[in-house]
């Protein structure tokens, strides 16, 4: 390939015009890009409207996970302590972050829609136990809402679980 | 007028602080410039405009861990990068900023040292700068920094020739080897760019070759060689290696602004040290440019341009400009 | 008077430290058995002699020393020593017994020399000392010289470097023509 001079120097023209285009960065915490409505953050275990749980402990998102990262220890309602709709509620539910790959298959496998993945994806930790979610942490409403790009355009269909209870 | 000792002393001590924040700030410089050629901000989170991102590295640097490999020779080893940066700082001892001044019946010189040898006392720096790449890659007992370092040597050794050339035709044209006669020849008859244009082209391409900086940095092409000669170096014994590297470049974009550009030469002449620090910016932003437009040499591409075609332009310009010097005079 | 004499000490500190590095490092030279710590002794040893140099007021042959002779020739050692590397079949290792008898020989030789140039500077009967004048040293008085004074020296040496450039060239050239030959 003989040497091209005059197109190294028309090269050197090309990188000096972009000084003075506004340059094309996005910079983050100040706008944030907004999400599908679809997309997979962080997990988030639901209720009925009146208050029980709908997760029932029978583990089939811990069966279905590739990356086994939910841990979930069954108990029987007692009468006077009823948490969920069912026979049995997941006394203890742990799902733990730093090894979930947000695949989704644990929303997909669930039979009662208790579990759902939704837009939050601010869960960065400074230490890795703090990054195992307990049941208390995945029934919370997300801290900080991040924009959502709109379903109409997007066209998603409302989920079951968004429109019955 | 001679310099009292004790002025040269604390103007010692002000250059090397000046130059070592000229060098923190060079590589915001070049962030940012690179960025902006790259239409993507540069660092803009440390600090107003990341006028603090240097502050920020030098901070990382000395925190992390300078590991020692067990196999290298520990003296060479240690000594290498403290060579490199110590000969690179030398070497600025000899650029003039200004026109001298007389502050109370004293003298103050504008340059550091005022020897008659000042051109080739730089360039005897730079020869022993080498030997910190060269010692280092060899230091580290490993495959990869040796080939770096004999990489980086063939390629300094060979670029030194031709950048001594290019300057002698400025040599003959400023008649002396002193920094401060040439700026001063220049600001009696013309800045030397003009009538040694090709002088100046052969020197910013040596220049370019003799700091590693791109298109000629094969040496710290990481993916070429790992890291050439600092791949067994961490921490701040790292940083002192990127040091020399930057501090070779301000050093020679000042040679330049000197030789070709009239120095401290200005509008308002007791302002000098403010034209030199002007031009030496632009010429910086220069080399800054030439990094983010070019694409990177491969070795022998490299090689055979120093030798086969910047060498004999340089011996072809320095012998048209002697044989004009005569005809002239 | 006190500074005249505080700079007479200085020049004397920096001789003493430089002529000890200088002998040091040639002692260093032959005693590593690394090959590459010898370079580098080697390199120590230019330099001091370079410091020398300086104090005699020769600037211009103490820069061209350091630039030409310590920073590229040494680099050219340097080198072939880091890519060969110490090994027993290395054409530095072992050598032959003559080599011994002829290095004891050419030390005897430079002890002789150096007791007669004592002897004659005690007898007072070297030559007078050089006029040394303001511009003794710089670039200009040396190629005034060169130019003039000793301008056949000037010429011969840069052809018998040309003519080292030249036979190097070839001799390299032929031993990459032998090889394609040699193949198999």
């Amino acid at each position: 390939m003989s040497p091209q001079p005059i197109d190294s120097v028309k090269g050197f023209a090309v990188t000096f015009k972009q000084l003075f285009k506004k340059p094309i960065t996005q910079q983050y915490p100040e706008y944030k890009r907004p999400l599908y409505p679809r997309f997979r953050g962080r997990h988030r275990l639901h209720q009925h409207a009146n208050g029980l749980e709908k997760c029932v402990g029978c583990s089939l998102c811990a069966a279905a996970c590739p990356a086994d990262c939910i841990r979930v220890v069954a108990a029987e309602n007692t009468p006077d302590n009823r948490v969920s709709a069912g026979e049995r509620y997941a006394r203890i539910y742990e799902i733990n972050m730093s090894r979930c790959i947000f695949c989704g298959y644990c929303e997909l496998a669930c039979p009662f829609d208790a579990i759902t993945l939704g837009n939050e994806y601010e869960i960065s930790e400074y230490s890795r136990d703090d990054l195992i979610y307990t049941k208390d942490m995945l029934l919370a409403e997300p801290v900080k809402r991040v924009p959502i790009a709109d379903p109409a355009i997007y066209d998603t269909p409302i989920p079951y679980y968004k429109a019955h209870s | 007028m001679r310099e009292v000792w004790w002025i040269s002393l604390i103007k010692a001590a002000i250059l090397i602080n000046l130059v070592m924040a000229a060098f923190a700030y060079t590589t915001w410089l070049e962030r940012k410039l690179l960025g902006r050629f790259q239409n993507r901000y540069g660092p803009n989170r440390a600090g107003p405009f990341g006028l603090l991102q240097p502050i920020a590295d030098l901070l990382k640097l000395i925190r992390k861990e300078s590991f020692f490999p067990q196999a290298a020779y520990d003296v060479p080893y240690i000594l290498a990068p403290i060579v490199s940066t110590a000969t690179a700082l030398a070497a600025f001892a000899v650029i003039p900023f200004g026109a001298g001044w007389t502050i109370s019946h004293h003298h103050i010189n504008g340059e550091m040292a005022n020897v008659s040898i000042a051109l080739i006392l730089l360039f005897a720096f730079g020869s022993i700068g080498v030997y910190g790449g060269i010692v280092g890659g060899w230091a580290s007992e490993s495959k990869f920094s040796l080939l770096g370092a004999m990489r980086t040597c063939a390629q300094l050794v060979s670029y030194e020739v031709s950048l001594a050339l290019s300057v002698l035709g400025v040599v003959l044209m400023g008649q002396s080897l002193n920094l401060a006669q040439i700026v001063a020849k220049q600001g009696q008859t013309i800045w030397f760019f003009i009538p040694q244009f090709v002088g100046l082209l052969v020197f910013l391409f040596a220049a370019t070759a003799e700091t590693a900086r791109a298109p000629f940095d094969l040496p710290e092409a990481d993916s070429e060689l790992v890291a050439g000669y600092h791949t067994e170096y961490g921490g701040m014994r790292w940083g002192l290696f990127q040091t020399a590297e930057y501090i070779n470049m301000i050093t020679l974009s000042a040679l330049a602004v000197t030789l070709f550009f009239a120095g401290w030469h200005g509008p308002y002449a007791p302002l000098g040290p403010l034209w030199f620090f002007i031009k030496l910016f632009l010429m910086v932003s220069f080399f800054i440019w030439v990094r983010a437009s070019v694409p990177r040499l491969r070795y022998d591409q490299l090689m055979r341009f120093g030798w086969k075609v910047l060498l004999p332009v340089a011996t072809i310009n320095a012998v048209v400009t002697a044989l004009l010097v005569v005809w002239v005079k | 008077m006190i500074l005249a004499s505080a700079g007479n000490v200085l020049v004397w500190a920096v001789w003493m430290v430089a002529a000890f590095a200088c002998l040091g490092s040639g002692i260093a030279v032959v005693s590593f058995s690394n090959p590459f710590f010898s370079a580098l002794a080697l390199i120590g040893n230019l330099g001091s002699l370079a410091v020398l140099y300086l104090l005699l007021s020769a600037e211009f042959v103490a820069a061209a020393q350091v630039l030409v002779y310590a920073g590229a020739v040494m680099v050219m050692f340097l080198f072939v020593i880091a890519y060969i590397g110490p090994r027993q079949e290395s054409p530095w290792a072992g050598g032959p017994s003559w080599q011994a008898v002829g290095a004891v020989l050419a030390a005897g030789a430079l002890m002789v020399e150096i007791i007669v140039v004592i002897g004659l500077k005690a007898s007072g009967s070297l030559a007078h000392s050089a006029h040394i004048g303001s511009s003794f040293g710089t670039p200009s008085e040396i190629g005034r010289l060169f130019l003039t004074d000793h301008l056949l020296a000037f010429e011969v040496t840069s052809i018998v470097l040309l003519v080292a450039a030249i036979g190097g060239v070839i001799l390299g050239a032929h031993a990459r023509r032998e090889q394609p030959s040699a193949g198999p």
